[in-house]
């Protein structure tokens, strides 16, 4: 397999300007970035750094001002809206800081309601099932949102970016409302998955703690790119000695 | 390394005699960090036997002399090493400490070096989750998890300030303003 196979996520020179009555805002300044099957990146930096414009222009869900953005060999800074849908129900898997699912529908449903424009209830609904237990929720799938923590509801939002079986997930600040073993837990299982899928993943996230989790961390400050890579340290675990 | 490395670090910044060492750390990181008279001086002693710092008397009138204790080779390149190497996770606050008043220019790239090794325990911690099911080995890593998570935390907002920390001046730099420190 070649570079070009390998390589799911190129930006170069992506800039992104937002026009306020205020006059023009800069987001993004030039972001030259690329990402290789089964890589997990996490994008830090705080809020306004630009890392949740940076990962829309990834999702195809905002445009960029300049620069070319191909994701999965497809540009995306050229594509029709109508390209882009598709795009984005066939080929990413995204997940937000809350799973914002239906209220009226139970976590099966709403597992398989994203796809149904691509797909066939019937063929669906035994791979959602098959999803649904893979994150631990399989006694879950009737139940409705309400009925469920918002652990769980995070791993319905998981489940249903997975159905389609993406080759890239995005991730945007998705364990911003868990609790520290529930955001273990799910962070665990992000993992196991990449392994298991050879996923790509790109996490945006204020959190170190987070981002520690995947093997690359890029900052942004400002809305330009500040490089970091590991240095390879061992890392130091404090054991504690039972005399 | 413990109270060596950082009276070592102290003295990259110039001479110093014991007290001032003493007096610095309580300035700067009291009251929250102790550190005993007499810890500092046995200390320095050893440092000194062991060709890490040499002295010189200075006299002084009408007092007791004292001795102005400077670096060796040996012993700067020890509190380099300390500074920017030792992984001790306890030690970071006052590794950053020492780092703002001897080595400002250095201070940010120190934090880097500080979140880079927490980021390396936690993915450690994270690997030996995954196989803790038994007893109460998951909540005793998750324990540990959050402790890094915490100093992980800790690092990156001290980071973000970077710039406003270094140039906070020194603390009691008003009451002595005899050099200390180059």
């Amino acid at each position: 397999m070649g570079d070009d196979d390998r390589l799911v996520v190129a930006l170069a020179g992506v800039t992104r300007v937002f026009q306020t009555p205020g006059g023009p805002v800069t987001a993004l300044k030039p972001v030259t970035l690329t990402v290789m099957r089964g890589e997990a990146v996490a994008l830090m930096g705080p809020s306004g750094s630009g890392k949740t414009t940076l990962l829309n222009i990834v999702a195809g869900l905002d445009r960029p001002t300049a620069g070319s953005v191909t994701v999965l060999g497809t540009s995306l800074a050229t594509a029709t809206e109508r390209q882009l849908t598709a795009f984005r129900g066939l080929r990413l898997g995204i997940v937000f800081q809350e799973a914002h699912l239906l209220p009226g529908l139970t976590a099966l449903q709403n597992v398989v309601i994203a796809r149904l424009p691509w797909g066939d209830r019937r063929t669906l609904e035994p791979r959602a099932r098959d999803l649904l237990a893979r994150v631990g929720l399989a006694d879950r799938g009737n139940f409705l949102p309400a009925r469920l923590s918002e652990g769980e509801r995070q791993r319905v939002g998981l489940a249903r970016a997975l159905l389609g079986d993406p080759q890239l997930l995005l991730a945007d600040e998705p364990t911003g409302n868990l609790d520290s073993a529930t955001t273990e837990d799910l962070l665990g299982l992000l993992e196991e998955l990449r392994r298991e899928r050879t996923l790509t993943m790109v996490i945006a996230t204020h959190d170190a703690a987070v981002a520690a989790a995947a093997g690359r961390q890029l900052r942004l400050n400002d809305g330009g790119l500040e490089a970091t890579t590991r240095r390879g340290f061992g890392g130091s675990v404090r054991m504690r000695i039972l005399d | 390394m413990g109270i060596q490395g950082i009276l070592a670090g102290l003295l990259v910044g110039g001479p110093a005699h014991g007290y001032q060492l003493k007096a610095t750390l309580e300035e700067e990181l009291g009251p929250v960090w102790m550190t005993s008279a007499s810890q500092v001086y046995l200390t320095l002693g050893r440092m000194h036997r062991d060709g890490v710092v040499s002295s010189r008397r200075v006299r002084q009138e009408r007092r007791p002399d004292r001795q102005l204790l400077a670096l060796t080779a040996s012993g700067r390149a020890l509190a380099l090493e300390w500074l920017f190497e030792s992984d001790d996770p306890d030690e970071s606050v006052v590794r950053l400490a020492v780092a703002r008043l001897v080595v400002p220019d250095r201070f940010a790239e120190l934090t880097d070096i500080i979140v880079e090794q927490r980021s390396a325990a936690l993915t450690e911690l994270r690997s030996l989750r995954r196989d803790a099911t038994q007893g109460f080995q998951r909540e005793a890593i998750d324990a540990e998890i959050q402790r890094v998570q915490a100093d992980l935390r800790w690092t990156v907002a001290v980071r973000e300030h970077a710039g406003a920390i270094v140039q906070r001046p020194r603390s009691g730099s008003r009451s002595d303003s005899s050099a200390r420190y180059g």
